[in-house]
């Protein structure tokens, strides 16, 4: 799965990089006209729950390997996983933000 | 017992030379924690943008400021070191790549991509 969603973030950060260097969007009306497209708003909302996925499951790993004491663990594991859920729902919002 | 002789133990950093391949594997975890910081400040500026018109527009001065490109700049480079050491990562667990040559150039060409990609990049972006 840590793998399966690297995959898709460089594909699609790629995609999206290019798209907005090739022609950029600087007016709203276009930003959210472009962003409302079914395919562009799916694309949007894999992207970012792959970010938050990857995000909290190599944090995790990262700090596993160097906070030994359990109570840190559990201290540093339990807050990034209420960030990462914070942000998970603050995800919903926005993607329903867009008209 | 007392025949055995010491370890010797390093824990000064400095004293300890790790080959590329080690130094781009310890980049790619701290540059992901980087990113992983990024990710709120990433969601506010695209909850911003999707607002209404002013706060596009206040979303776009953000970050095109100078600060703001500076910043953009610095994570962008951190995101592709991640991206191409990820991609070499990805390659060596299908077995390609292992031989220790290899490995030390695909590690050196992950830095020399970011850099090449990131200073065209910059540029166009001044």
């Amino acid at each position: 799965m840590q793998r399966l969603t690297a995959i898709y973030i460089g594909l699609f950060g790629v995609f999206v990089s290019v798209r907005l260097l090739y022609s950029p969007i600087n007016e709203f009306i276009a930003w959210q006209g472009w962003m409302s497209q079914p395919l562009v708003r799916i694309g949007w909302t894999i992207f970012i729950f792959s970010l938050l996925y990857h995000g909290w499951v190599g944090l995790r790993s990262v700090f596993m390997d160097y906070a030994k004491p359990l109570w840190v663990r559990f201290l540093i594991g339990t807050v990034s996983t209420l960030v990462f859920l914070a942000m998970s729902i603050w995800t919903i919002i926005i993607i329903f933000k867009i008209t | 017992m007392d025949r055995l002789k010491p370890r010797p133990v390093y824990l000064n950093l400095l004293q300890i030379r790790l080959p590329i391949g080690g130094l781009v594997s310890i980049i790619h975890r701290i540059t992901g924690v980087f990113l992983v910081i990024s990710l709120p400040v990433a969601l506010y500026l695209l909850d911003l943008s999707l607002d209404n018109h002013a706060n596009f527009q206040k979303a776009k001065d953000l970050l095109f400021s100078n600060p703001g490109k500076i910043i953009l700049v610095l994570l962008s480079a951190i995101f592709l070191q991640h991206l191409f050491s990820g991609i070499r990562h990805l390659f060596i667990d299908i077995d390609i790549g292992v031989g220790k040559n290899t490995a030390r150039k695909s590690a050196w060409a992950t830095l020399l991509l970011t850099a090449i990609v990131i200073i065209t990049g910059g540029l166009m972006l001044w």
